[in-house]
């Protein structure tokens, strides 16, 4: 009977430890959210899905490259990306950095390559490419090719922009929403 | 049974005592027997709401709110907490209700991680989830002595090595092997369950294919070169593991490091047997070797190899003339040879298999066991239909080879059964 109590401590320990991860990953990102800074990002989107966690729409950034002079990296790395808001209040790349040593809160941390092919592989300018950690939308399955069609759309009209909020808080960053205009496409997809 | 018992009785060939001491015996021997039908339907049965609760999670319900969202995330965790909470408490003898409750939480815990990834827009890659995921659950093999979680975490571990060994960018996944080591407790307890024989063999398999799958994510870019023979140390260790398992296990299938072993090695040396084998081989040769991690799994596979084939033979397990034990050891001998003369390496190699068929198939027939004798000849057609199709040899040389072959394989029948005869004479 002692070995049966001991189990039943053990696994309340990791019931315990159980419940703890993914409410840490909540307390994670209500920090983000709460503590960071909101950035506005013009996107173009397309659809995958994942068996373990549902539908999302793959996004793409236009502000998904930086020029630089020279390439010092080769491959997939880590980087920090400073974020800044140009004039028209859009999301702007101000530094790639790949030190540890940061300053402020508002960067992300993001797998980058350097490249300095073009098409057929002509010499061009080197740039950094960026995979922003936020390029997943999850929805609901049944509203997905609404939505689709809906960005599809709006993509072709030149007169509106479409842009992702996303927040950004000492190297994360969550999505929140998906507007044009300061509306959500969600309730624009419910009118 | 105890009709026929009554009958037996009745007709005086038992006497109302030994009766008494049979019927106690089978009682007594399937009293802690479970009932198994009962078990599968339970594991089934929580198996089909896992993955139900994953799919409707995986709908993804935007018209609620987040903190509902949020709490919904919680649920199926508590509630099947709850549920091996109660096992514990009221029905820890009971198997089915641990291995019913184990497979739930399995289940809820992949769920509420993916539903908060979900709500939060966490991207967070897979290998990462499934490494969390498998982390919180193997725990539960242990505290509720669960065969089916130990089993849905061969697959888990299995997918999360895969994900993190083979796809780019490659790395080394360090945390599969560390998490494949914690289950081998787990295995040997089940091993020593007489009971469980069948989801035991179900389980070695799963796993001895695991680990030999992603034993080839230690060959990197910047590996040593040849550092992937230590596949053959490997095999070899397997086959010799093998050889002390079949003491207990007599069935091939039943046996998966003898089957794995020995088709690893045959497969590897009938490669070899190739001259274009040896010389990419030959292309990177040994002249700067540094200590990556493939050349020291190399090095600590061939000290246990080693030290399996001194354990093996002090225990008597190895015929003397087993080839195939030692096989490895030759092998290593003709790649130091290749650095002078790849010739000799790729005739060796098909010496080596050329031998290793003609001792299985004299074992085959001095034990009169005909799977033994049909592995040697399917061996030998291996090694035969591999030089027919083998383009870097002469048609003349390879017609030379077949009738020398042709001629052994004659002349090893006729001592068979020459020496067979004497033995009977």
């Amino acid at each position: 009977m002692k070995s049966a109590k001991w189990i039943i401590i053990l696994f309340g320990l990791l019931a315990i430890i159980q419940l703890a991860i993914p409410a840490k990953m909540i307390m994670n990102s209500n920090n983000v959210i709460t503590q960071g800074s909101t950035f506005l990002f013009k996107l173009k989107p397309i659809d995958p899905n994942d068996p373990f966690r549902g539908k999302y729409m793959t996004l793409s950034f236009e502000e998904d490259t930086f020029p630089i002079d020279t390439c010092t990296t080769i491959g997939l790395t880590s980087a920090y990306v400073y974020i800044k808001n140009d004039s028209e209040g859009f999301a702007d790349i101000q530094s790639v950095e790949y030190n540890t040593n940061l300053k402020g809160s508002d960067y992300i941390k993001a797998d980058v390559y350097c490249d300095y092919y073009g098409p057929v592989n002509k010499l061009k300018e080197p740039k950094i490419h960026i995979n922003y950690p936020f390029n997943r939308f999850y929805m609901n399955e049944l509203d997905i090719s609404t939505v689709e069609n809906k960005i599809r759309e709006l993509l072709r009209d030149t007169t509106a922009t479409l842009y992702g909020e996303v927040s950004v808080y000492e190297g994360q960053a969550r999505i929140l929403s998906i507007k044009t205009s300061g509306k959500d496409i969600l309730d624009i997809i419910q009118e | 049974m105890r009709v026929n018992l009554d009958e037996l009785i009745d007709q005086q060939i038992l006497d109302e005592g030994t009766a008494a001491s049979i019927k106690e015996y089978y009682e007594q021997k399937y009293k802690g027997k479970p009932n198994t039908l009962l078990l599968i339907f339970a594991v089934v049965g929580a198996l089909l709401i896992g993955f139900g609760t994953l799919l409707i999670i995986a709908h993804n319900w935007d018209q609620l709110p987040k903190a509902v969202k949020t709490s919904l995330a919680f649920l199926p965790l508590l509630i099947s907490q709850g549920l091996v909470f109660f096992t514990l408490f009221k029905k820890s003898d009971n198997h089915i209700w641990r291995e019913a409750s184990a497979t739930a939480l399995f289940f809820a815990v992949g769920a509420s991680i993916a539903l908060v990834s979900q709500i939060y827009h966490i991207i967070g890659d897979i290998e990462s989830y499934l490494l969390t995921w498998m982390w919180l659950t193997i725990p539960l093999i242990y505290l509720l002595n669960s065969r089916a979680v130990l089993l849905f975490c061969v697959i888990g571990l299995f997918s999360y090595g895969r994900q993190v060994g083979f796809e780019y960018p490659r790395e080394i996944p360090i945390y599969y092997w560390f998490l494949m080591a914690t289950l081998i407790p787990a295995l040997w307890q089940l091993h020593k369950d007489k009971k469980s024989k069948n989801i035991f063999t179900i389980i070695l398999w799963g796993f001895l294919l695991s680990i030999t799958i992603l034993m080839a994510g230690f060959v990197r870019a910047d590996s040593t070169p040849d550092v992937f023979l230590y596949y053959v140390a490997y095999f070899g260790i397997l086959y010799l593991l093998g050889l002390l398992y079949r003491q207990q296990e007599n069935s091939l299938v039943g046996n998966p490091f003898i089957c794995i072993g020995f088709i690893g090695l045959i497969g590897f040396y009938t490669l070899a047997s190739f001259k274009p084998f040896w010389n990419e081989v030959m292309n990177e040769s040994f002249t700067n070797p540094e200590l990556t991690a493939g050349l020291m799994v190399w090095i600590i596979l061939g000290i246990l190899f080693l030290v399996t084939l001194v354990y093996t033979w002090s225990k008597g397990v190895i015929y003397f003339r087993n080839i195939i034990a030692v096989s490895p050891l030759l092998f290593y001998a003709l790649y130091v040879i290749h650095y002078y003369s790849p010739e000799i390496s790729i005739i060796g190699t098909n010496v080596l298999v050329f031998l290793i068929a003609l001792y299985l198939l004299t074992q085959g027939v001095s034990k009169q066991d005909l799977r033994v004798l049909n592995i040697g000849m399917l061996v030998l057609s291996v090694l035969i239909i591999a030089r027919f199709f083998d383009e870097s040899i002469l048609f003349i040389i390879r017609g030379l080879i077949f009738i020398a072959l042709g001629i052994a394989f004659f002349f090893a029948n006729y001592f068979i059964i020459k020496q067979r005869n004497n033995e009977v004479g």
